[in-house]
């Protein structure tokens, strides 16, 4: 089914010239009675196959809304005003509903923060595994349990074969994001996003989980977009980062590079709290508030709490190359440091 | 398994206690008792206790429950004080129009409330949904014996399109039946509705989605599994709603069952047949309570570990 | 996380604002208003009834002016089936539901007050009997327990008042209940008595601030049930007797008659709606302005 779909791109081959996911000029808006919100302006993201991208910004800054555009899951009154979604370079804008939904979960998964919430409480994880199988191959059931009881114990769940009948809520936080994990990953997508699975789950669950993924990554060659707003956490995983503020991105970088020489003023901001907060979570040192969609400044959208404004600031900056980052801004820091 | 029988294990206890309360309540004081038997003023004294004595109204009451009960146990529900027609056959001969009558209303509640209520959360903001919605809130705020008489008044009186009482043909049963049925299936509707709605946009609906799963399978059998369990809360609360004003309805239409005999024996002072149709109406709220948790135990399994609190 | 939350609503708790400026505030004016209207004629039905020299606007039977339709000359909703005016018939009939429903209102959140904190707070054995107790009351509906009532003491109008206060205290003492055991876990009641205020002392003030919101709003609802429930009770003839007048009295008469006239059954049932519609509309305002968290619901 998938692969009438997408062209044949073996996936454990790292350095083919077709992104796995790529995301051009995305914008995304609500439909409001009148008029529209725009809610994500210009995001573009590449991603290789194997390559793990990280996604940071506060709530609000549009990281979320641009995973579920790429999944075609945005709520009702949303939508993707303008831009492009490829995978493996096919379109997924304007795709047919039924082609969507047949790519969803096969070739492109996504997993969720909550998964309490995000498991079905009335549903046997097993079949909830077995359901996802039975969405996409023609197999029987009894295979699909197989292969079911397979990633279960894949993932980390002892005596798979019991616990396949068991419910969500008989299980913890961890084995539950573990349960969502083996769901996603069944049928060896080619992408996975990431939308901060790891938040609701304390430290040391957390590191079992973000080794769990790295593993399959590897094994399965996928690509992973992981969105967090954990710098700490992002540090630890991810291969570039497309750090998001106000609906857009304003700088992307390798993640080393990013983390030694920010040059956006905001992430300059991001890393400072990060390293002053305890938990590398972000304490708004940064002073002042996001503005909320509808209410962004016309300039450049972080103008009203930067320190390094200059002149020109009024003008909405484009996204720019800098060594080898891109950068949205015209007073971005540099390698001295400081100025 | 072991939920559903300490659940009726629980019920039974219940029926127990309901039963001696209501047992104390009506024989308090002997003297009320036979009063609709004997004219207590003009009848001598040594007559009224010699009766008293004959009928065992004169033993502790402990002793008399126990006769009671032990007399309930093998089939002997005691004598109409009034007709003097043995209890049981009162209570054969009107059981069946009651059930007729509040099984009917259940079937229109649940039959009708349940898919209106998922039709109306699929359409939802259309003139489907927005006219089933104030049909359900019209109907709410009128108490139902309102309802029944102005049902009878146009219906039977203005437009003689159905009778206005008695049970000799099905259009008596249709009024009393859609009357009865009216409050129960307006919650049924909007309660689906909403609890449709809500976890139409869960997060366990949205990820069913982004495993591409079919949209009717995420629909019909996630949501609308999910969704059915506070319908089968409210459904409890219904059970024993509708036992309550079938009492109401029957009189108000002259439907010949239970609830009649038990107000007019209330009125003519007939213990006996008080006695026996309270405890019948009591133990079939209590035992209705406990199979509708057990319900929702099978619906929700997080309700087995919870003991009937998801 | 650094996004502010728009202000929205006023801020929780108006003591600043005085009381008399929140009655007379645009959102609450209409309310009061219709409030006060109906405890005035409420008054007028039960002033009429007490007061000697005034029975006779409503007991007054004109056997010449039988069943009269409304606007006949002197008789603004017409006459029932013995002559009495119909208008005062019902405004009598309205002072005792209301006082009826008061009554009953507060005897259930007192009972269910009593019950549920000693349920919530003394402890597992304590909750366990008030939860029996409350599952046996669940098996009597009002109409079931008035019969039970009736068939004990005969029916009246402490039959009525008892029936549908033992029927209301239930619902109630589980959420006093459930309210209580919420306290318990919270920090302050611990901390409370870590420095060894006494039980009883936590259980009146902490609870009082928090329940008081939640009985206003359950009161209102009770008067509405308890209006409905004591003409539906003294309809079946389980109620109050005649004379003393009652719109569930003023209906069950009427239906004798309904072939003839629709007065005295639709009058009555409409005045009903009516005032179910403003209690239940009243109790959704007050819930508004005191309940966010939706701790009461209505059924």
């Amino acid at each position: 089914m998938t692969s009438d779909l997408l062209p044949d791109v073996p996936a454990s081959s790292p350095d083919t010239a077709v992104s796995a996911l790529e995301i051009s000029s995305l914008q995304v808006s609500l439909q409001g009675r009148q008029a529209s919100t725009s809610l994500v302006t210009d995001v573009s993201l590449a991603v290789a196959p194997g390559e793990i991208v990280g996604l940071v910004g506060e709530s609000g800054s549009g990281k979320s809304l641009t995973a579920l555009a790429c999944m075609g899951l945005l709520p009702r009154g949303v939508v993707i005003a303008a831009g492009d979604v490829r995978l493996s370079g096919v379109s997924l804008v304007g795709m047919e509903r039924k082609k969507l939904r047949a790519l969803r979960g096969s070739a492109i998964s996504m997993i969720f923060q909550d998964p309490l919430t995000s498991l079905d409480p009335c549903a046997r994880i097993g079949s909830q595994i077995v359901e996802t199988i039975l969405a996409h191959r023609d197999v029987t059931a009894a295979e699909a349990r197989k292969d079911a009881v397979e990633l279960l114990d894949r993932v980390g769940i002892p005596r798979a074969t019991e616990r396949m009948r068991a419910y969500p809520h008989e299980f913890s936080g961890g084995m539950r994001q573990r349960v969502m994990i083996a769901a996603a990953l069944v049928l060896r997508p080619r992408v996975l996003i990431a939308d901060e699975p790891t938040t609701a789950l304390d430290v040391t669950t957390q590191a079992g989980i973000v080794e769990l993924v790295l593993e399959l990554r590897r094994e399965l060659g996928m690509a992973v977009v992981w969105i967090s707003h954990d710098l700490g956490l992002i540090g630890q995983l991810a291969d570039r980062v497309a750090v998001m503020y106000a609906g857009e991105v304003v700088e992307m970088a390798g993640m080393r590079d990013l983390f030694v020489t920010p040059r956006h003023p905001y992430t300059h901001g991001l890393i400072d709290s990060a390293r002053r907060g305890e938990y590398g979570e972000l304490f708004g040192f940064i002073r002042g508030n996001v503005a909320e969609p509808g209410h962004w400044a016309a300039g450049c959208r972080f103008a009203p709490r930067c320190e390094r404004v200059v002149a020109g600031c009024e003008q909405h900056p484009e996204l720019r190359p800098l060594d080898q980052a891109s950068v949205r801004c015209i007073n971005p820091m540099t390698r001295d440091g400081a100025q | 398994m072991r939920f559903a029988l300490t659940r009726l294990g629980y019920a039974i206890i219940v029926i127990f206690l309901v039963s001696v309360v209501t047992f104390a309540a009506l024989h308090a004081s002997p003297g009320s008792v036979i009063s609709s038997v004997l004219n207590v003023t003009t009848t001598p004294h040594s007559v009224v206790v010699a009766y008293e004595r004959s009928h065992g109204l004169l033993d502790p009451l402990p002793v008399q429950y126990w006769h009671f009960i032990s007399g309930v146990l093998t089939g002997n529900l005691g004598t109409s004080l009034v007709s003097n027609l043995p209890v049981a056959q009162i209570v054969r001969n009107s059981i069946w129009y009651t059930a007729l009558l509040a099984g009917s209303a259940f079937l229109l509640t649940f039959g009708l409330g349940i898919p209106l209520g998922v039709a109306a959360a699929v359409t939802e903001g259309s003139w489907f949904d927005r006219v089933i919605r104030t049909v359900a809130s019209f109907v709410l705020a009128i108490p139902n014996f309102v309802l029944a008489i102005a049902a009878v008044l146009i219906l039977a009186v203005h437009l003689h399109v159905l009778p206005a009482g008695g049970a000799g043909s099905f259009s008596d049963l249709i009024m009393p039946a859609v009357v009865l049925a009216a409050e129960p299936w307006s919650l049924t509707v909007r309660v689906m509705r909403t609890s449709f709605l809500e976890h139409m946009s869960a997060d366990f609906t949205r990820t069913l989605r982004a495993r591409g799963v079919p949209e009717w399978r995420v629909v019909w059998l996630h949501v609308l599994r999910n969704a059915v369990g506070p319908v089968i809360s409210l459904g409890i609360l219904q059970i024993r709603n509708l036992l309550a004003y079938t009492l109401l309805i029957e009189v108000i239409f002259t439907w010949p069952g239970l609830g009649t005999q038990l107000v007019n024996s209330v009125l003519q002072r007939d213990y006996n047949v008080t006695l026996v149709l309270t405890l019948l109406l009591a133990t079939v709220i209590v035992l209705a309570a406990a199979l509708g948790d057990i319900l929702l135990s099978l619906v929700d399994p997080r309700v087995r570990v919870n003991g009937g609190n998801p | 996380m650094a996004i502010a939350p728009a202000l929205t609503g006023q801020p929780v708790g108006h003591r600043e604002r005085g009381l008399l400026r929140t009655l007379t505030s645009r959102a609450n004016i209409a309310w009061v208003i219709g409030s006060l209207i109906l405890l005035s004629a409420g008054a007028v039905g039960v002033i009429i009834q007490v007061v000697p020299s005034l029975r006779h606007l409503y007991l007054n039977q004109d056997l010449e002016a039988t069943l009269k339709p409304p606007l006949s000359p002197h008789h603004l909703l017409g006459t029932d089936n013995l002559g009495r005016d119909l208008g005062w018939q019902l405004i009598a009939g309205l002072g005792t539901s209301l006082a009826i429903g008061i009554g009953v209102a507060l005897l259930s959140v007192v009972l269910g007050l009593i019950v549920g904190i000693f349920g919530g707070f003394f402890g597992r054995a304590a909750d366990a009997v008030a939860n029996v107790v409350v599952d046996v009351t669940w098996a009597f509906p009002a109409i079931l327990l008035a019969v039970v009532l009736a068939g004990w003491i005969g029916p009246s109008l402490t039959t009525v008042i008892l029936a549908l206060a033992l029927t209301n205290w239930a619902g109630f003492a589980r959420i006093v209940r459930g309210e209580v055991l919420s306290l318990r876990e919270r920090d302050f009641v611990n901390a409370a008595r870590v420095l060894g205020v006494p039980k009883v002392l936590i259980s009146v003030r902490h609870l009082a601030s928090n329940l008081v919101p939640v009985t206003i709003v359950l009161t209102v609802y009770f008067i509405a049930t308890s209006i409905i429930g004591e003409a539906g009770l003294t309809f079946l003839g389980l109620g109050i007797q005649p004379p003393m007048p009652s719109m569930g009295e003023t209906l069950s008469t009427g239906r004798e008659y309904i072939s003839e006239s629709w007065w005295p059954v639709i009058l009555p049932g409409v005045l009903l709606v009516i005032i179910v519609l403003f209690l239940n509309g009243l109790g959704d305002h007050l819930r508004g302005q005191l309940d966010p968290r939706g701790r009461v619901q209505r059924r």
